[in-house]
């Protein structure tokens, strides 16, 4: 339960993060880049808990954590 | 190191006409003035030299590919100035790029302390501003220069940021040699398909492995949903352009 808190707090600071920055890209592209990085130690870090971390796993949370962010930075 | 990985994600992205359509340097003054006049300060009369003075700044980001109130070469903003034959008792300069109308520039610098500060102050009594098309580091872009002033020949002070040509072969733009499409209206439509796609695909797999009770090494769909559906608000609240 606590894993899904943090989640869900890293989420909401990401959020108000870029609101207060939209005025420049620059702060988004970078905030963004910080978010998917976060998200993806996350991932690892919840799954050894789980005692669930495979390599399989380790590269979907690596390949969502790129794409997310390149949806993002693609925009600008 | 963070601005290369962004220059690296950069040049992945498909490039895409980067003009924008609706900023003139007239709208700029107005909406400056109007903002001015809120705050209970006298409206800016346009002055050509600083006209001049903006234009020639932006031509020489292009010429010298630069982003920068300073160029590589360390001329500054007040050069510019000087070299329009507008003798300054007070100076100021604010900077914008990729913005698509002119409404989003001036809230954009109201929305920055710093830009803000060159916009209200008291001090100045004339602008100039530039709203110039070009390529910086292959990027196509509109930039917008402001320039704020207070001719004398008395003692001078420079404000806030701001730089000089040799050339000026930018062109000025004009309401009607702008193309319509706006490259960031365009990626963002595309990528928040994508994500509205990949948040579909995330919920029928997470449904059907409840449905079915799949066992299978996988990472949490609940936590990637959770991921997209933040990337997908902040695609939804960003705005384009950059002040400096």
């Amino acid at each position: 339960m606590i894993d899904y808190l943090i989640l869900l707090s890293i989420v909401t600071t990401y959020i108000i993060a870029v609101l207060l920055t939209s005025f420049n890209n620059q702060y988004v592209k970078l905030l963004t880049i910080g978010f998917a990085l976060i998200y993806f130690l996350w991932g690892l870090w919840h799954h050894k808990k789980e005692g669930s971390l495979h390599l399989q796993i380790i590269l979907e949370y690596l390949v969502l954590a790129v794409l997310g962010s390149w949806l993002i930075i693609g925009i600008f | 190191m963070a601005q290369s990985a962004l220059t690296t994600f950069s040049t992945l992205q498909p490039s895409i006409l980067g003009f924008a359509t609706n900023i003139s340097p007239e709208k700029i003054i107005i909406l400056t003035n109007d903002q001015r006049l809120q705050n209970d300060q006298n409206p800016l009369t346009t002055s050509q030299k600083l006209n001049q003075a903006a234009l020639a700044k932006a031509s020489d980001m292009f010429a010298n590919n630069y982003w920068a109130h300073t160029s590589p070469s360390g001329t500054e903003p007040w050069y510019f100035i000087s070299q329009a034959g507008y003798e300054y008792k007070h100076a100021g300069e604010n900077l914008a790029r990729d913005f698509e109308n002119s409404l989003e520039v001036v809230s954009a610098w109201m929305a920055s302390s710093t830009h803000k500060k060159n916009v209200l102050d008291s001090r100045f009594n004339q602008i100039g501003v530039a709203v110039v098309n070009g390529s910086i580091n292959g990027q196509e872009t509109t930039l917008v220069v402001q320039m704020f002033g207070t001719e004398t020949s008395g003692q001078t002070s420079v404000l806030g940021s701001a730089e000089f040509v040799t050339s000026a072969y930018a062109n000025q733009t004009s309401p009607n040699d702008l193309t319509t499409l706006s490259s960031f209206t365009m990626s963002k439509v595309i990528s928040l398909s994508f994500i509205i796609l990949l948040l579909i695909t995330l919920g029928l797999d997470w449904f059907f492995v409840w449905q079915k009770k799949l066992v299978r090494i996988s990472g949490k769909s609940w936590a990637h949903t959770t991921f997209f559906v933040a990337i997908l608000i902040v695609a939804i609240i960003i705005k384009q352009g950059v002040v400096l």
